[in-house]
C-alpha cells in the first residue's frame, strides 16, 4: 500500500518537524490536488481565539496560496471556524502595512520613514523620558522606575515576544505594563 | 483552564456561564457534542440571550447581567440544603472543616474589617483560620463546630433561596431548580461537571468573586483535578494565556510572581520572607520554591552581574507603590503622569472601556509607538470622529509587523498547551517580527546609554541580551525559548524541569514555568497524536504543556487518600502504592496521597471554600451587589455595589443612573469577528458575514420605541452615542426584576472607525469601574438608552 | 443511489460561518459586499450567489419551550439533485454530472438563465461582472453561470466545507451511510424535537446533501415532493432556446440577450 507522506512522517515518527518541502499529501483532503501540487508546507496555530487549533500553510515560490484546519490537530482535526478559515486574507491581504510611517506632532497625515531613522527616534524617546520622570526611590525604599512610559499589549505576540517585551520592560523600570487580560 | 479543551468530551455535566463558546470558542462543541452525543452530557447555558450555544444547550436559563452570584449562590445553597456535596473530597481536600477565627464576622453585605472611607477591607485579619500550638489550622473534622468553614458556608448562603434567585436574576424558579439539580448531580463521585467561562464571568464589579462562586461549587462537587472537570476560563486570544504566564501586566514577573512593591518587597530579603509559609507538614506549599524561581529569573536576565552581594540585581527592576491596572494607567496617561507609550497589537480605542476618554489620554502623550500588522484605531487617534490633529502633540510611529505566519514562535492556548508555530512567508514591504523590533528599539537604547550614560544605566548596560546569531540580522526565537527555559549558568545546559531551579545564582530561568519546555529538543513543537494514559485525550505528546508538560492540573484531587481515582473508568492519575501513573502529578512524584495534600498552590494545600487572609480585596465568601449602573435595589443587603470596588476620582460623577437611561447594556462577541477588529475588520470574507454595527433588542423594546428590525437606532448615555442597526430578536427578552420588566441591549463591540468595515464602538458608552480585584472594567452590566435614529 | 452526499444537521450547527469561508478560501471565490443582514437574524449575504456557494441561513428562534429554545441554523448549497432541472433544461449541454455531482462546465455556459429559472432551490448565479483575479482554473467571467461543484473543479478528498466543519454539523462520506446515519440521528433528535425530519431522500430522485431538519421541511422553505420539470417544458425550452440560437446564428452575446428575452415565453 503506498503510503501519504503524511502517513510515512507518523509512522516513522518525525513528529516534532514542522515544515515540509514539496508534495501535498501532509494534508488528508488533498493529496492529489493541483492546486497544492509542489507546495512547502508548515504548520501553525491559529491567532484568533485561545482554543489553539492547528493549521497547515502552503506556500509556493515564498507566497502564501492556501491555510486550512491540520488534520492531525488533536483539537480541531482539520476543522475550523469562520475566523480561522479566513486566516489567508491575513496572509495576502492589500491593507498589511509594509512600511514605517510617522505622523508629526500636531501632523495631519502619515509620513514614511526608514526602519533605522524610527529606531533612532524611539530609541532616543525613550531615553530622553526615562530620564526625565526616573524614580530611584519611594521615601527609603529604593523603586527604580520610569512612570513616564506604558506599554500595553501582547496577547497577540508569540511567547518568546510577550518575554522579551517583559524583559524589556522591566529593564527600563516601566510598571505601567499591562495585556488584554484586564480588558 | 485547569483541564484542556479536548477534556470537555469527559464531563457528565458542562455548565456554560458568562461563555458564548459556539460564537467565541468554535472548536469547543466538537468535544461538548462529543459527551452529549457519548456520554449523555448535560449541557446548561445560563446566559441574558440566548445564544448560539444556547441553542444547543440541554437546558437554557436566562439571567439578568451582573447577577451571576445571586444564581451561584443559589446552587450553593441547595448543594448544602440537600446535602449533595462529596463529603469524602469536601473532608479531606477542601477547608471544611478549618476553624475560623472567631472575629470574623458578615452583616448585611459587610464581611468583618471593612474601612467605609476607604472603601476597603484594610483589616482582613480576621479572615484567617484559628491555629493550633504548632500553628497549623484547628480543624473538626464532624463539620459540626459552628465556627467552621462548612457551618459558616452553610449559614452564609442559606440567605439565597430560589425564590430569591428567581427575583434577582429574573430566572424562573423551576428552570433555576431544574438547573441546580443536573448540577449538584455531579456530587456523586462517579459523576463530573465542568464549567466553562469567560469574559462575561470576569467583566464586572464582582468578577474575581464570580470566579470563586465556580471554585465553590466545583470543590463541593468534587470535581477539580478530574477529567471532564475543573474551571475553565475560556481564553479570546491566541496567547493571552502566554502573555499573563510570562509576566505582562503591572502586578506579576514572569511565572506569577509577585511584581515587587515598595511596600511589601523593598528588598530581596523581604520578597522572599513574603513568599507563602505553612507549618503543616501535609502541606507543599509549592510557592515555597518561590525564591528559586525569581533569583533565576535574576540571573537570566543579569547574568555574571546578578551576583550574591547584589542581591541578583533585585534592585534593578522596578517596584510599583499603587496598582496599575488598565483604567488607572488610563487616568494616569491622562493625568500626564505617562509621557510615551508602546501598544504592541493592541487597539484600546476600541477594546478599552469609555473610548472618548480613551482617546483624550492618548493626546496628552508626547509619543506613541504602535507596532501592528494594520492601521487600528488607536495609532489613528489624532484622525478620530471629533479630534482636531492641528492640536494634537503626540509624535506617532507606526511599525509594520509580521503575522503569525510570517515568523517563527510558540502561543499557549486556554489549555496551556505551548505550541509552536514556523514561517510561511516574508512579510510584506520591511514588515518585522514584533521579536526582532523589541530588540532593535532595546539594543539601540542600550548604545545610547553606553554613548551617554543616563539614569540608573546598570539594567539596561549589564542585561544578558544576546539574541542574534553571528552574521545574522533578526533575533532567533529558539535563543529567547532556550533562555525562558533555563540552563545551569556555568556551562550553560539547558534545565529539564523547574525542580532543579536553585536561589544561589547557579542557575538562570527566564520564567520557570516553562522549564522543560525546550530541554535542549524544542518540545513546543512536539506532533505526536497518541492519545495518552486512559484515553481521556490528553495527548501527552502533542506540543508541551505547563506545568512540566501536565495536562491537568491539581491532578492529586483525582483521586481518594488512598490513591484510587474517584472514577476509575476517567484516571487521570492513580498512585500504586509506591509510584504515580498516567498524568504528570502535582507536587512531586515521590509523595503519595496519604502524605501530601493536593491544592499544592495554596498553603494550607486544600481547596478554599473560605478564602483566608489576604487572598481577595473582597471578602471570603461570595456576596451578590449589583452591578455600578443597574436598574434595580440590592435586595440581598444594603450595599448597592461592591463596596471594595474602587471608584476613581475623575469618573466618580459619570455614571448612569436607572432614571435617565432605564435600559442595561451589555457587550458581547460574534464569531466572524475577533476583539476589536483589527484582524478580521480587514478581511473581505469576514466582512461578507458580518458586515456592520449592530445592537439586539427584544420586540416588546422595539415596539415601545417604534423601531423595526434592522432600522438605524442610536444607543446612548453620558459617556456616549453609538450608531448601530437594530436586530429586533426574540432571542432578547425583558427579564423580571424584584417585580419588574427589565429591558436589555446587547451590543457587539468588534466596531470602530478604521478598517475596511467600520462602525461606532461599544465601548463610548462602558464605564469606568471595575472588579474590586483585578479591575476588569464593568463591560457586561451598564445603562443605557435608545431611540430610533432619524 | 451510489455516490457520495453530504449530510447538513442542523441540530449540530452553531452558525460559525465557517463552510461559506472555507469555500471561498478553497476555490478563491471574493466576499461580497454585504450591508447589515441579508435575511432573518445572522444570515447574510442574504442568498447564494455566483460568488457564494455555500450560505448559512438562521430561522427565527422558537422560544415556546422556554427551557430549551429553538433556533435553527442551516448549511445551504448546491443539493446536487439526481436528476437535478438544471441539468435537463440547459440548451447549451454546459451541466452535466461528474461522478455523482451536478456541475456547470463554464467553457459551455452562455448565461441564459434556463438553470436559474428551474432550480426551485434557487442555486445557480449569473455572474454580472468579471472577477479576473478570482476562481482557480480559469477566472471568474461576466455572464457564467456558477454554483457549487462539490470541490470536483478543484479536487480534493473531502470537499473544504466539510473539512472545516467545527462541530460535526456538516459531514461527508458515501450516501449510502450517509443516508443510514441520518435515519439513526433523527430518532435520537426526535426526543427533543418531535417533528424532526429528513430532508433529501427522495426528491428529485434523491439529494446528494440530505438534511436533519428540527421541524418539517416546509418550515424552512424547503418544497415537499416537488416535481421534476416535465418532459414537455424540457422539450418547449430546447425548442425555444434552438429556435433562438438559429436567429443569432450562435453568437454567444446575442443568444444570451434573446434568451433572457425569452424567458417569459417558456417560464
Amino acid at each position: 500500500m503506498a503510503l501519504t507522506r503524511r502517513e510515512f512522517l507518523k509512522l516513522s515518527g518525525l513528529t516534532t518537524a514542522g515544515a515540509f518541502l514539496g508534495g501535498s499529501a501532509f494534508l488528508s483532503g488533498c493529496k492529489s490536488t493541483p492546486k497544492l501540487s509542489g507546495a512547502k508546507e508548515s504548520s501553525t496555530i491559529c491567532p484568533y481565539c485561545g482554543v489553539g487549533c492547528g493549521l497547515i500553510v502552503s506556500a509556493r515560490d515564498g507566497k502564501v496560496i492556501n491555510i486550512e484546519g491540520d488534520p492531525d490537530h488533536p483539537i480541531n482535526r482539520g476543522a475550523l471556524c469562520a475566523k480561522g478559515t479566513a486566516l489567508y486574507q491575513v496572509a495576502v491581504n492589500p491593507r498589511r502595512l509594509g512600511k514605517v510611517l510617522h505622523r508629526k506632532p500636531y501632523g495631519a497625515e502619515w509620513e514614511e520613514m526608514s526602519w533605522q531613522d524610527a529606531v533612532k527616534l524611539i530609541a532616543r524617546r525613550v531615553k530622553d523620558t526615562r530620564d526625565a520622570t526616573f524614580q530611584e526611590k519611594d521615601g527609603d525604599t529604593i523603586v527604580n522606575r520610569t512612570p513616564g512610559i506604558a506599554s500595553l499589549g501582547g496577547a497577540a505576540l508569540d511567547n518568546e515576544e510577550c518575554y522579551l517585551l517583559s524583559k524589556f520592560a522591566r529593564l527600563l523600570g516601566v510598571t505601567y505594563l499591562e495585556h488584554q487580560a484586564r480588558i | 483552564m485547569t483541564n484542556h479543551w479536548i477534556d470537555l468530551k469527559n464531563a457528565d455535566v458542562i455548565l456554560m456561564m458568562g461563555s458564548n463558546a459556539a460564537e467565541n470558542h468554535p472548536a469547543s462543541f466538537r468535544w461538548i457534542l462529543k459527551a452529549m452525543e457519548e456520554r449523555d452530557a448535560k449541557l446548561i447555558v445560563v446566559d441574558p440571550r440566548v445564544t448560539k450555544s444556547a441553542s444547543l444547550a440541554s437546558l437554557y436559563a436566562p439571567l439578568r447581567p451582573g447577577t451571576d452570584l445571586a444564581f451561584l449562590g443559589g446552587i450553593i445553597s441547595y448543594a448544602m440544603e440537600k446535602n449533595r456535596i462529596q463529603k469524602e473530597y469536601v473532608l479531606e481536600y477542601t477547608n471544611a472543616s478549618y476553624l475560623v477565627n472567631p472575629q470574623y464576622g458578615f452583616n448585611d453585605g459587610l464581611f468583618s474589617g471593612y474601612d467605609p472611607g476607604k472603601r476597603n477591607y484594610g483589616d482582613r485579619k480576621s479572615w484567617t483560620y484559628q491555629l493550633d500550638a504548632n500553628k497549623i489550622p484547628k480543624r473538626d473534622k464532624s463539620l459540626n463546630d459552628p465556627q467552621c468553614v462548612y457551618q459558616l458556608l452553610k449559614k452564609h448562603y442559606s440567605r439565597y433561596t430560589p425564590e430569591k434567585v428567581e427575583a434577582i436574576t429574573g430566572c424562573p424558579k423551576e428552570t433555576f431548580l431544574k438547573v441546580a439539580d443536573i448540577f449538584t448531580s455531579t456530587h456523586k463521585p462517579d459523576r463530573v461537571a465542568t464549567i466553562m467561562y469567560a469574559m462575561g464571568i470576569t467583566q464586572h464589579t464582582v468578577g474575581t468573586q464570580n470566579v470563586r462562586g465556580f471554585s465553590i461549587l466545583q470543590l463541593l462537587m468534587g470535581n477539580m483535578g478530574l477529567a471532564g472537570g475543573g474551571i475553565n476560563a475560556l481564553r479570546g486570544e491566541s496567547n493571552v494565556q502566554g502573555s499573563t504566564d510570562h509576566g505582562l501586566l503591572f502586578h506579576i514577573l514572569t511565572g506569577y510572581m509577585p511584581a515587587p512593591t515598595a511596600k511589601n518587597h523593598p528588598n530581596l530579603a523581604a520578597y522572599n520572607k513574603s513568599q507563602p509559609q505553612t507549618s503543616d507538614p501535609m502541606s507543599i506549599n509549592w510557592w515555597s520554591n518561590r525564591s528559586k524561581y525569581l533569583v533565576s529569573m535574576l540571573k537570566a536576565w543579569f547574568g555574571d552581574a546578578a551576583t550574591k552581594k547584589n542581591d541578583f540585581g533585585y534592585d534593578w527592576i522596578p517596584k510599583v507603590s499603587k496598582p496599575a491596572p488598565y483604567m488607572v494607567l488610563f487616568e494616569d496617561m491622562l493625568k500626564g503622569i505617562i509621557k510615551g507609550t508602546f501598544l504592541m497589537g493592541t487597539n484600546p480605542i476600541v477594546g478599552g472601556p469609555n473610548s472618548n476618554r480613551g482617546g483624550q489620554a492618548l493626546e496628552k502623550l508626547d509619543w506613541l509607538v504602535a507596532v501592528d500588522l494594520w492601521e487600528t484605531e488607536s495609532s489613528i487617534f489624532w484622525k478620530r470622529k471629533g479630534a482636531n490633529p492641528a492640536q494634537i502633540k503626540t509624535e506617532v510611529f507606526l511599525l509594520p509587523a509580521a503575522s503569525s505566519v510570517e515568523k517563527e514562535g510558540s502561543v499557549s492556548n486556554s489549555g496551556r498547551w505551548a505550541q509552536w508555530r514556523y514561517k510561511a512567508q516574508n512579510p510584506p514591504g520591511t514588515a518585522k517580527a514584533d521579536l526582532d523590533i523589541i530588540d532593535m528599539i532595546f539594543r539601540e537604547v542600550r548604545s545610547l546609554y553606553k554613548k551617554e550614560g543616563g539614569k540608573l544605566p546598570e539594567p539596561i548596560l549589564k542585561a544578558v541580551w544576546d539574541y542574534i546569531h553571528k552574521g545574522e540580522h533578526e533575533a532567533d526565537p529558539h535563543i529567547v525559548a532556550k533562555e525562558i527555559n533555563g540552563y545551569i549558568w556555568s556551562d550553560k545546559d539547558q534545565m529539564e524541569s523547574f525542580m532543579d531551579l536553585k536561589d544561589d545564582g547557579s542557575t538562570a530561568c527566564g520564567n520557570w514555568i516553562y522549564c522543560g519546555s525546550y530541554p535542549g529538543k524544542n518540545m513546543m513543537a512536539r506532533r505526536g497524536t497518541g492519545e495518552g494514559p486512559g484515553s481521556i485525550g490528553m495527548y501527552p505528546e502533542w506540543s508541551w504543556c505547563w506545568p512540566l508538560n501536565r495536562r491537568i492540573i491539581y491532578n492529586r484531587a483525582a483521586v481518594n487518600r488512598k490513591g484510587e481515582p474517584w472514577d476509575p473508568e476517567r484516571a487521570v492519575v492513580k498512585w500504586t502504592g509506591s509510584k504515580w501513573k498516567g498524568d504528570v502529578v502535582d507536587g512531586g512524584p515521590k509523595l503519595g496521597p496519604d502524605k501530601k495534600n493536593p491544592f499544592i498552590m495554596n498553603n494550607e494545600g486544600v481547596g478554599r471554600l473560605f478564602a483566608p487572609g489576604s487572598a481577595l480585596a473582597d471578602g471570603p465568601f461570595t456576596e451578590h451587589y449589583e452591578p455600578m449602573e443597574s436598574p434595580t435595589v440590592n435586595t440581598m443587603n444594603s450595599q448597592k455595589v461592591n463596596p471594595a470596588a474602587q471608584i476613581m476620582e475623575g469618573v466618580a460623577g459619570q455614571f448612569s443612573n436607572p432614571g435617565q437611561y432605564p435600559y442595561i447594556g451589555t457587550s458581547y462577541r460574534v464569531v466572524e469577528h475577533w476583539q476589536a477588529g483589527a484582524m478580521t475588520r480587514n478581511l473581505p470574507w469576514l466582512n461578507e458575514c458580518m458586515p456592520s454595527m449592530f445592537c439586539e433588542i427584544s420586540p416588546s423594546l422595539a415596539k415601545a420605541k417604534g423601531i423595526k428590525n434592522g432600522d438605524r437606532v442610536k444607543v446612548f448615555n453620558g459617556r456616549g452615542n453609538v450608531s448601530a442597526y437594530a436586530l429586533v430578536t426574540e432571542r432578547v427578552q425583558p427579564m423580571n426584576v424584584n417585580g419588574r420588566a427589565v429591558e436589555m441591549i446587547g451590543l457587539i463591540w468588534h466596531f470602530g472607525q478604521g478598517g475596511a468595515a467600520t462602525g461606532d464602538a461599544a465601548n463610548l458608552l462602558t464605564p469606568t469601574i471595575g472588579d474590586a480585584n483585578t479591575m476588569i472594567p464593568e463591560y457586561k452590566a451598564f445603562l443605557v438608552d435608545i431611540r430610533k435614529e432619524a | 443511489m451510489s455516490g457520495k452526499a453530504f449530510l447538513v444537521d442542523t441540530t449540530k450547527c452553531s452558525g460559525c460561518h465557517a463552510c461559506q469561508v472555507s469555500c471561498k478560501q478553497w476555490n478563491n471565490l471574493p466576499g461580497e459586499k454585504t450591508e447589515f443582514f441579508g435575511g432573518p437574524e445572522m444570515t447574510n449575504p442574504a442568498q447564494l450567489s455566483a460568488i457564494t456557494f455555500n450560505h448559512v441561513i438562521f430561522f427565527p428562534v422558537d422560544r415556546s419551550n422556554p427551557e430549551k429554545p429553538s433556533w435553527t441554523i442551516m448549511h445551504k448549497k448546491c443539493y446536487h439533485c439526481q436528476n437535478a432541472n438544471c441539468e435537463v433544461v440547459c440548451p447549451q449541454k454546459a451541466i452535466s454530472k461528474k461522478d455523482e455531482w451536478t456541475v456547470i462546465d463554464q467553457s459551455r455556459c452562455i448565461g441564459c438563465g434556463a438553470c436559474v429559472n428551474e432550480c426551485i432551490y434557487k442555486v445557480p448565479h449569473i455572474l454580472e461582472k468579471d472577477m479576473m483575479k478570482y476562481g482557480i482554473e480559469q477566472p471568474l467571467a461576466k455572464d457564467k453561470t456558477y454554483k457549487c461543484h462539490a470541490c470536483t473543479s478543484n479536487k480534493r478528498d473531502v470537499p473544504a466545507c466539510a473539512t472545516t466543519c467545527p462541530t460535526g454539523a456538516l459531514t461527508y462520506g458515501d450516501r449510502v451511510n450517509i443516508v443510514k446515519r441520518a435515519v439513526d440521528r433523527l430518532e435520537k433528535v426526535k426526543k427533543n424535537y418531535p417533528h424532526a425530519s429528513i430532508y433529501g431522500l427522495n426528491e428529485f430522485g434523491g439529494l446528494h446533501v440530505i438534511t436533519i431538519l428540527k421541524e418539517k421541511p416546509e418550515k424552512y422553505g424547503l418544497p415537499v415532493d416537488p416535481k421534476p420539470v416535465n418532459a414537455a417544458k424540457v422539450q418547449q425550452i430546447h425548442d425555444v432556446y434552438g429556435l433562438l440560437a438559429y436567429f443569432t446564428l450562435g453568437i454567444p452575446s446575442l443568444k444570451r440577450a434573446a434568451y433572457r428575452i425569452s424567458k417569459n415565453l417558456v417560464g
